[in-house]
């Protein structure tokens, strides 16, 4: 026997009782925090000035009540014919060992229409090769990366930006034969666009870009829905506004909102609607101010996901469309959006299209008479030779 | 959405070609086709037909409610459709390099991603008449009983009033073919009657 | 080359037994047809259908046969197997090589894997058959072309001994006549002897002098060879009361010799131990040792010579028997028999009768007619009168024949006609037993040395001694019965098994099998129909194509000319 029993066992009973407490005091937190709520509702307004002042200070992210109240819970509509997009991107980062460095971005994209006989079902993905190197770089800017070196390319922000475009592309052909709902996976605004490493002309560019991919969907009008799907969210914006309408409580909140959510949503029912508010926030609001980011919450099973949108598809009609159909796509899906699960698939790459890609782009690197560059740690094991 | 087959492995012996998606009327067991491009026409009998998931890692699930045809599957799940292929194996069985069809293998495969296409009357007539394809389907490892006399079947109504002596001429060239097996011969010929 | 249509192709065989040829689909061929093969450009060989089969390539099809049901499937599988699993064969004797221009031969070659094979047509068998400008005699139409007429060259028809076999009832009679009827004709208008044959018939049942009683198509009479010919027969009878004859035969006690006698042990009327006594009896009493013999008693004249004139005893045939030194039992079979003999109402007691008779009937021969000898309702069923004068005139004229012929020493124009003997029931005068004694055994044997020749008529070929039946020449079989005459007629012949199977398979009337050596291929012919109006020398072709009726009437010019 190699465990030291008597280490740990004598510890157990106490442990125990320790976590058991911590659940007692769990629960005593979301009891708090359901209180909190109510209170909210009763002055939604209200708690939105004293939340305004307590975020001034504070670089945490808030929840803002907007025309629903906090406490409320949705059903979901009937779902009615309607064509579901969805767009998801992956990449191959730049290599240092290889002759020319590069990086590969792969969109994949689904049209499914359900309902709607005027639209055939699509499959399939947008590539693009990069960085461009016809403009001139941009180097030395003291607030941004290199542009010269692959870590101030953005590939990341660059995948999100261009996951959003291929969404768009896809979509709205699609709206002008019937009702649409477009969905993305992870957070509405790329996340990088504030990154230091990325060098800031790109980051400019790309938010150009952001941009007009979301003022083109808002152009098609209120027959597309748009939604930015994260499953399992560990966000906590309502608690912290909830904290912060509590001042002087010594209760220990819930951890994320997915907790609170969970104790007021029944399967298939969303949460009201919130504004999304923060500094960092309004720094990145100020480049979208036509966009602003409101969200809810929707179980899906035991699973809590929060929704991103921009405020002016929170109309009812688009709202509860989205509603629905999210609903609908997540029982085709065991859980998740059949149609991001769907884009999902076509975006991937494969380790053997990854390994292809390294071959073509040495070959044709070779043809052109550049060698890759020599890994000096790998030098070191051939100067070992005596 | 292109209902036309091409070609995606080529071998001088047999073929597969694929439909963009899945077809629930693709070329029949035993139809004689034909891949115009290339330096020489091919001919071959199709012997064997899937349909199913492109993908093998994800395998198509049976689903639907109980009632629900197929197509109401289909039209309810629209992601199905584009994530399926049919594919098509073809047994060469003759080729034609200017106007003269022989019954012999290929000089080459025919070219990738070429299309396939049904063979027109006058060619079914010419490939098949003398019953020489039936060696080179015999012999091929694609092909087996059933779909021998599926191609005999199918080619039979090129011939109009001459169906029945087509298909004895057939038998005959078959028998000597098969002479070491009879009863593999009467098992072919009981699939040809129609 | 023809273009006759293909019927099937040489698979397999030997050149000394058949050739196998497997028919193509859809074609048949029968026992006895002729078809012909391409050996080169130039050469085709005939051949005669000895048998046919039905083979399987494949135990399968047959042990296994397809259901014989009338759907679809069924119906495509039985003829799929048919002519692939299973075919049809024929068997065929390979006989002549015939070319495009030349001699036809015999067959030396063989053709090649998969050659043609068609049926053969009227060119081929024209060439094959052909006997040019020489007289011939139609033999009727072969099996299976019915718009082609054979004929045997008549000259080496009587070059040798022929024959003409059939149970009875399948026309042997009836094609005898025609061939004799040829034959008369041709004689007829021969100006030479060289080109002469006459024939000496000895008729049982009066069917060659003046009608044949016609059992065949609606019955009655047709005109025999007296009427056809009437200048150019004579007709003898053994009957005093026969109408429409132009001598009588009448034999006399002391022309009978006992060789004459030999032949009748057949029939039972002399034991050999008689006739050695008869003999011993001719050596000692002469002549007119009959007519002593045929008194009760012995006449002082047989007691003198077998010196019985001791006066011991009364004189007694016991007595002579055991002074001559013969069984006394053998002596009374012989004074039996005699006496059955003489008691024929042809035999007359003395002897010149007889000589006149020969005499006129040899002169009738030399004068280039021919004979028949009638025996009539009253004699032809008596086998032992026919034995007795068959035998007693053949020897007779063959010695003089002979005399003759030595006499010529090599002069052709010496020599006498040729001479054809014409005997029915021949089995009995020349079986194995009697082949010796009798005269025709050894007419048969010696061939034509002495310009004769026999032509035999008979129904049991297995009983006529093997070594006198392969002398005969051209063989005439119509339906046999029994394997053994069969085997008898076919030994010795290439091809034999397959000629046995083709005489098994004859019709019972009006067909034969013809073979030998007049014939450069055996032939089954159908002869032609024997009509009440059909013309002297009907079957007579002196020239290709033509028969005697259609030929001008015979004049030196128009013969030839």
């Amino acid at each position: 026997m190699t465990l030291r029993m008597d280490q740990v066992v004598g510890e157990l009973a106490g442990f125990i009782e320790r976590y058991r407490a911590q659940l007692a005091a769990m629960d005593l937190g979301l009891d708090a925090a359901e209180s909190a709520l109510r209170v909210w509702a009763l002055d939604p307004e209200a708690g939105n000035r004293q939340l305004e002042h307590a975020m001034v200070d504070s670089r945490d992210p808030y929840a803002v009540a907007r025309n629903e109240s906090p406490l409320g819970v949705f059903d979901p509509p009937e779902r009615g014919p309607v064509t579901v997009i969805a767009s998801d991107g992956s990449s191959i980062e730049p290599d240092r060992f290889a002759p020319v460095q590069c990086f590969v971005i792969n969109s994949g994209y689904v049209v499914l229409p359900y309902g709607v006989p005027a639209v055939e079902p699509r499959l399939g993905a947008q590539a693009v090769l990069g960085p461009d190197f016809t403009s001139s770089p941009d180097p030395g800017r003291d607030d941004g990366g290199d542009e010269t070196s692959a870590r101030g390319w953005g590939v990341n922000l660059r995948r999100d930006v261009h996951e959003l475009e291929v969404g768009a592309w896809a979509a709205l052909p699609a709206a002008e034969s019937g009702p649409a709902v477009l969905l993305y996976d992870g957070t509405l605004l790329p996340w990088d666009l504030d990154s230091p490493e990325v060098a800031i002309r790109i980051r400019a560019e790309l938010q150009e870009r952001t941009n007009r991919a979301l003022d083109d969907i808002r152009a098609a009008g209120t027959g597309i829905s748009l939604g930015a799907y994260v499953s399992g969210s560990r966000a906590r914006d309502v608690v912290t506004s909830l904290a912060a309408l509590s001042p002087g409580s010594a209760r220990r909140w819930p951890e994320a909102d997915s907790q609170l959510m969970y104790r007021l949503l029944a399967p298939n029912q969303r949460s009201a609607v919130f504004e999304a508010r923060s500094k960092r926030r309004d720094r990145i609001e100020e480049q979208f101010s036509s966009h602003q980011v409101c969200f809810f919450y929707l179980r899906v099973g035991d699973d809590i996901a929060r929704v991103e949108l921009p405020h002016w598809a929170t109309a009812p009609e688009p709202l509860g469309r989205l509603h629905a159909t999210l609903v609908d796509q997540c029982e085709r899906c065991g859980g998740y959006p059949r149609a991001l699960q769907e884009a999902h698939e076509q975006a991937v790459i494969s380790a053997g299209d990854r390994l292809q890609f390294s071959l073509l782009l040495e070959r044709a690197a070779a043809r052109q008479g550049l060698q890759p560059r020599a890994n000096s740690k790998q030098m070191s094991k051939r100067r070992r030779a005596l | 959405m292109n209902a036309t087959p091409r070609v995606v492995e080529a071998g001088l012996r047999d073929f597969q070609c694929a439909y963009e998606t899945y077809v629930e009327d693709p070329f029949r067991l035993g139809q004689l086709v034909a891949v115009r491009e290339g330096p020489a026409v091919t001919f071959g009998v199709v012997a064997d037909i899937q349909s199913g998931a492109e993908d093998p890692s994800r395998p198509l699930q049976s689903q639907g409610e109980p009632g629900q045809t197929a197509a109401e599957v289909m039209a309810e799940n629209p992601h199905i459709r584009p994530l399926l292929r049919t594919r098509l194996i073809v047994a060469c069985c003759g080729h034609a390099e200017g106007e003269t069809p022989r019954s012999a293998l290929p000089p080459m495969p025919p070219p990738l991603l070429a299309l396939v296409e049904p063979a027109t009357v006058a060619e079914t007539i010419r490939i098949t008449s003398d019953g020489a394809f039936l060696a080179l389907l015999v012999d091929s490892s694609v092909c087996d009983d059933a779909v021998i006399a599926a191609a005999i079947r199918n080619a039979a109504p090129a011939f109009a009033a001459g169906a029945y002596d087509f298909s004895v001429r057939a038998g005959k060239e078959l028998a000597r073919l098969l002479k070491a097996e009879p009863s593999r011969l009467t098992s072919i010929l009981r699939g040809v009657a129609p | 080359m023809s273009t006759s249509e293909q019927i099937g192709v040489v698979v397999g065989g030997s050149l000394t037994k058949s050739l196998e040829v497997r028919l193509d689909a859809g074609h048949s061929a029968q026992l006895g047809q002729y078809v012909m093969t391409p050996l080169d450009d130039e050469t085709r060989l005939l051949g005669m259908v000895t048998d046919v089969l039905l083979q399987s390539a494949e135990s399968g099809p047959t042990a296994w046969p397809p259901p014989a049901g009338d759907d679809p499937g069924s119906r495509l599988l039985r003829e799929v197997l048919l002519d692939t699993g299973v075919y049809t064969a024929i068997e065929v004797n390979p006989y002549l090589e015939v070319r495009a221009a030349g001699e036809s031969t015999r067959a030396r070659r063989l053709p090649r894997h998969f050659a043609r094979v068609a049926l053969a047509d009227q060119d081929a068998l024209d060439r094959a058959f052909d006997t040019g400008d020489r007289p011939a005699i139609s033999l009727g139409t072969p099996l299976g072309m019915a718009d082609i007429q054979v004929a045997v060259d008549l000259e080496r028809l009587f070059e040798r001994s022929a024959g003409i076999f059939g149970k009875s009832g399948t026309g042997k009679t009836v094609l005898a006549l025609q061939i004799l009827d040829a034959m008369v004709a041709n004689s007829a208008r021969s100006a030479t002897n060289r080109d002469r044959n006459v024939a000496l018939i000895f008729d049982m049942h009066n069917d060659y002098g003046w009608g044949l009683k016609f059992q065949g198509d609606g019955g009655g009479e047709r005109r025999s060879l007296k009427q056809r010919h009437p200048s150019d027969v004579s007709v003898y009878s053994l009957d005093a009361n026969a109408p429409n004859v132009d001598g009588l035969v009448v034999i006399g006690t002391r022309d009978i010799e006992p060789e004459d006698l030999a032949i009748l042990q057949s029939t039972a009327y002399f034991t050999s131990l008689a006739v050695e006594a008869s003999y011993e009896l001719r050596s000692r009493f002469g002549r007119d040792w009959i007519d002593e013999l045929m008194a009760d008693d012995p006449s002082p004249a047989v007691i003198r010579r077998c010196s019985l004139d001791d006066g011991e005893e009364a004189a007694s045939w016991a007595r002579v028997a055991n002074k001559i030194g013969i069984a006394s039992g053998s002596l009374d079979s012989l004074r039996r028999g005699l006496r059955r003999i003489v008691r024929r109402e042809f035999v007359q007691s003395g002897g010149n009768q007889f000589n006149q008779v020969i005499d006129h009937i040899v002169q009738t021969l030399q004068g280039g007619k021919s004979v028949v000898i009638q025996f009539g309702a009253r004699h032809g069923s008596d086998l032992t009168s026919y034995m007795l004068v068959a035998n007693m005139l053949s020897r007779r004229i063959w010695e003089e024949y002979r005399a003759a012929m030595e006499k010529a020493a090599g002069d052709v124009s010496k020599e006498p006609d040729r001479l054809v003997i014409v005997i029915e029931e021949a089995h009995k005068f020349i079986d194995r037993a009697l082949a010796g004694q009798s005269i025709f055994g050894q007419i048969a044997r010696e061939l034509r040395k002495y310009n004769v020749t026999l032509l035999v008529i008979d129904q049991r070929p297995s009983q006529i001694d093997p070594e006198v039946l392969s002398q005969i020449g051209t063989r005439f079989c119509l339906q046999l019965d029994s394997e053994a005459d069969v085997e008898a007629l076919v030994s010795g012949m290439s091809g034999r098994a397959g000629l046995r199977q083709v005489i098994a398979s004859l019709e019972s009337k009006q067909q034969a099998l013809v073979f030998g050596h007049a014939l450069p291929m055996p032939v089954v012919v159908r002869p032609p129909d024997l009509t009440r109006d059909s013309a002297p020398g009907a079957s007579l072709r002196t020239r290709l194509g033509a028969t005697e009726a259609q030929s001008a009437p015979a004049t030196p010019r128009g013969l030839y000319g």
